[in-house]
């Protein structure tokens, strides 16, 4: 008899630990946050250049003003792949704690048609409007949270809109992207990047392994080839940033990033650091690019961040709904490589966040 | 019965009762409900998962009614009632049939969409039946999409009537099949949209069954892939023509002007002139000219080259200009007095001033004031026409006293005199040395600012002056002094601040709005979002007074546009 009502109570905890993170997700308190998204970026129906960014909220609990979560296909500005149609009126909520411009490349032709090849083709809806700019900078306030990410500052955004948002987040581009690509000749790289490369140099494309390449505002195209890239790109942490992303830690970044240099007005909270031999080092830095360059640049002041890549970019559904210990977040950065940045960086960067604006407005529900 | 009659009554009934409810359904419930989804202003991705469970619903439908069918009837052996209603159904099915297969039916029609021209290029509707066919060959077409699909029975008969149709009168058919609500239709709508992309400029009739759902889906496609957009904001009518002034009134119902350049007759055009009355001489060439304009217009054409322009006749014009409906466009060939002088009348109601009158040291401001220092007998004024006098100075027995001689209190004693309703002669009192300034701001106040004030250098940038306009000048936040140079001192009366955020701060909007309020010029801010251009025209035609548009300097480029 003893061993049965052992047995049930086993069973019980055994299921009461199993239930556990889903429960106490559930008692979680709410935080009633008004965020305002735009994503210009959303050929397909994936969302995948805001994903992220909505697993946080979703994982948070952040909730709009009314009480609702935030929806990852609805609630964004910017171009709705179900529609064909891109929104044309930034209407930000007022007040808004939280504006993040999560990419505005936009929607080309070939998009629309999955594009496997990435090709360029003609730009159907995308670049940041000066219209959409003033409209941010208007709601923006000295208690809200604005959070710029890559690419919104590149083509086809207006060269005179992109220094009007160099100027208010304290930044100024180089004209510099680049990527680091686990095998120069496969599919991921774009063909027409592939095609500039080989006009400039009058020559094949016959790169095979890992390698680096950028490529700048007129469309000049360096690469770096396997023997002088000796590893990814590796994203570090500035000490002071320690303190306050506890959760956030280094990591490898193996998307498109653009190069940027810090007015005085901002901290440069973490870094790129490329591992790469000295003649490259040489190479880049005859091109004005240096071996290491800021990846996320805060204005404390202002509260404004820029985010140098696409760091709310995922590519998979991760479910939510828990409270996920910190830990385990390494052990998905694991078992999922390609999403390892969300992971290690993203995640607990955005909690951390959100945390923080949460606690301006004391915005439990 | 034997078993094998019970399945095969059940199979019928199943179809029939499926295919006739079905076609019912979709007409007075779900095209009615996707309507009404519409209008309220639902996603389409939302109304195709709403409508796929009704779709999928009604399947599940079918299938139970056929299982009360089956246990209530079928299984219980009543033949007649089992077989009588089957009949009705499989009648009803083919009913359905008869008139989902004969588009033209009223019951189809009454659930049509409409034929809508959504660019030059692609026209979108239902169904085309063989004079439809013709009727697109006539008009240019080069080919229709079809959306029809082969999989519902009675599309795969339309589709095929539909390719003969096409062959006999020579149009190409494009089949793209798809389906509503269910799916994605993804490879259908690549292959639309390659073929438009492909084959541009080639005019294409794009139809579904009624030349709705299908055909909205693929008209937003189109419409975003081929970046046709139809934007355009509202214009701005010049206020200052290659040959003279322009005058508005009647909230820009009565235009008066030269004669105007061709552009310039463009842009009248576009601001749906109904009535154009000319003082030039019948025998000219530009005469012919605009008569020309005006017939291939359906423009009323009133020539009055025979006026002599007396007092009496300025009178009487001006009664028929303010006693019209309709947008009308007076002009001679250049503004001379006589359109001056008709300016009073229509502008404030007066009869102009003789300015022949008036002794040399007095300066006629635009005829219905006289600016001087010389004392004027009441018996002079009354020959000139002018009814009222008004002093002004620093002293006290000056009938508008001002504080000091500084630009700012100019502008007051201007401002003053120019809200005055009668003919005024207007006299400095003491030795201020300021009527050339005070002159000055009048004539701003009536005709706008001078060009050269175009390319002036200020402390946050320049100003400039664009062409086609003498009322309206624009530039960047201005510093008190500024103001007082270049506001004040030109007759300046109302400020537009184009307010840019990121560019333009709280800050600067309050000491803007403060400078505004301190010398008493109305003061208004768009926020450049979204639309603005089309707020800035409204705000800019709403007034005939000179205004300074406020931008930042980085946007000015942008703000231009609006102007030209």
């Amino acid at each position: 008899m003893i061993k049965r009502i052992l047995g049930v109570i086993f069973i019980l905890l055994f299921f009461i630990l199993l239930f556990y993170p889903f429960l106490s997700w559930q008692f979680d308190s709410k935080k009633a946050l008004s965020v305002a998204v735009m994503d210009k970026t959303v050929p397909q129906n994936d969302y995948r250049e805001h994903k992220g960014l909505y697993w946080v909220l979703d994982h948070k609990k952040v909730r709009d003003p009314s009480g609702e979560s935030y929806q990852l296909e609805s609630d964004y500005y910017g171009y709705d792949p179900e529609e064909y149609q891109g929104d044309e009126s930034f209407e930000i909520p007022d007040p808004v704690d939280l504006i993040y411009v999560a990419d505005t490349y936009g929607v080309y032709d070939k998009d629309l048609q999955g594009n496997p090849l990435g090709e360029r083709s003609e730009l159907l809806y995308g670049g940041l409007t000066i219209y959409e700019w003033n409209q941010i900078m208007m709601n923006k306030t000295d208690e809200n949270t604005l959070i710029v990410e890559f690419n919104s500052l590149a083509s086809p955004t207006n060269p005179s809109v992109r220094k009007l948002v160099e100027k208010n987040l304290g930044i100024t581009w180089t004209g510099w992207i680049g990527r680091y690509f686990k095998e120069l000749d496969d599919g991921e790289v774009p063909v027409w990047l592939r095609e500039n490369w080989e006009r400039q140099h009058d020559q094949e494309w016959k790169f095979k392994g890992k390698g680096l390449a950028f490529v700048n505002d007129h469309d000049y195209v360096i690469v770096l080839p396997s023997e002088d890239v000796h590893d990814k790109v590796q994203f570090k942490w500035e000490k002071e940033a320690r303190s306050l992303y506890p959760d956030a830690v280094d990591g490898e970044y193996g998307y498109w990033f653009d190069i940027i240099q810090p007015t005085e007005e901002v901290d440069v909270e973490a870094r790129y650091e490329l591992a790469i031999s000295p003649k490259a080092e040489e190479l880049l830095e005859d091109n004005g690019i240096p071996a290491s360059f800021p990846a996320i640049l805060h204005n404390k002041e202002r509260k404004t961040y820029y985010f140098a890549g696409d760091y709310a970019d995922v590519g998979e559904d991760y479910y939510a709904r828990w409270s996920m210990p910190s830990w385990y977040k390494h052990v998905n950065s694991f078992f999922n490589a390609d999403d390892a940045f969300f992971w290690k960086v993203y995640a607990p960067l955005m909690e951390s966040i959100i945390d923080a604006q949460s606690s301006v407005g004391e915005s439990d529900v | 019965m034997s078993k094998y009659i019970k399945i095969l009554l059940l199979l019928l009934f199943l179809g029939a009762f499926g295919f006739s409810g079905g076609g019912y359904f979709l007409l007075f419930f779900i095209v009615p409900f996707e309507e009404w989804l519409v209008e309220i202003g639902r996603k389409q991705s939302e109304i195709d998962s709403t409508l796929k469970y009704f779709v999928f619903g009604w399947g599940l439908f079918g299938l139970l009614v056929t299982y009360v069918f089956y246990r209530w009837v079928v299984r219980k052996d009543r033949r007649a009632l089992s077989y009588s209603i089957t009949a009705f159904f499989l009648v009803n099915a083919g009913i359905v049939f008869y008139l989902f297969s004969n588009t033209n039916s009223a019951l189809v029609a009454l659930s049509q969409g409409e034929v809508q021209e959504a660019t030059e290029q692609i026209t979108f509707g239902p169904y085309p039946q063989k004079d439809d066919l013709l009727k697109l060959k006539e008009e240019g077409y080069d080919g229709v999409i079809t959306l029809l699909n082969p999989t519902i029975v009675f599309e795969n008969q339309l589709l095929k009537e539909e390719k003969v149709n096409g062959e006999e009168v020579g149009l190409s058919i494009h089949s793209y099949p798809m389906l509503p609500w269910v799916g994605d239709n993804k490879e259908s709508l690549d292959g639309i949209l390659n073929l438009v992309k492909e084959n541009d400029g080639k005019k294409y009739y794009v139809h579904c069954y009624l030349g709705k759902h299908r055909v909205d889906y693929v008209k937003k496609l189109l419409v975003s892939a081929t970046g046709i957009k139809a934007e355009k904001h509202a214009e701005l009518l010049d206020d200052d023509f290659e040959r003279g002034m322009v005058f508005t009134y009647d909230d820009s119902r009565i235009v008066l002007g030269p004669y105007p350049t061709d552009p310039e007759w463009f842009s009248l055009l576009r601001h749906e002139i109904k009535e154009i009355v000319t003082l030039l001489d019948s025998d000219s060439s530009l005469y012919e000219k605009e008569k020309k304009v005006a017939e291939e217009n359906g423009i009323q054409f009133t020539p009055i080259d025979e006026l002599e322009f007396s007092k009496d006749d300025i009178e009487q014009l001006a009664e028929y200009l303010q006693n019209t409906d309709h947008k009308i466009f007076l002009h001679g060939f250049d503004i001379g007095d006589r359109m001056l002088k008709l300016n009073v009348i229509l502008n404030k109601g007066l009869s102009p001033i003789q300015e022949n009158q008036l002794p040399a040291s007095v300066t006629n401001v635009a005829y219905w004031l006289a600016v001087g220092n010389a004392n004027l007998e009441p018996a002079a004024l009354n020959k000139a026409g002018i009814s009222n006098t008004v002093s002004y100075g620093t002293a006290p027995s000056a009938d508008i006293v001002m504080n000091d001689d500084s630009i700012g209190e100019v502008y007051r004693v201007a401002q003053s005199i120019h809200s005055l309703k009668e003919t005024t002669y207007v006299k400095e009192e003491g030795q201020l040395n300021q009527t050339s300034l005070l002159i000055n701001m009048l004539n701003g106040f009536e005709y706008g600012i001078d060009e050269s004030l175009d390319g002036t250098k200020v402390e946050s940038g320049e100003i400039n002056v664009i062409s086609g306009n003498r009322k309206r000048f624009l530039g960047p936040v201005l510093n008190e002094v500024e103001w007082e140079n270049h506001l004040l001192s030109n007759g300046v009366e109302h400020v537009v601040m184009v307010y840019a955020a990121s560019v333009h701060t709280e800050e600067m909007k309050k000491q803007t709005e403060q400078l505004a309020g301190r010398f008493n010029l109305t003061f208004s801010k768009i926020d450049m979002v979204k639309g603005y251009e089309d707020e800035l025209v409204k705000e800019l035609a709403a007034n005939d007074r000179t205004t300074y548009v406020i931008t930042a300097e980085e946007l000015k480029d942008l703000v231009k546009e609006v102007f030209k």
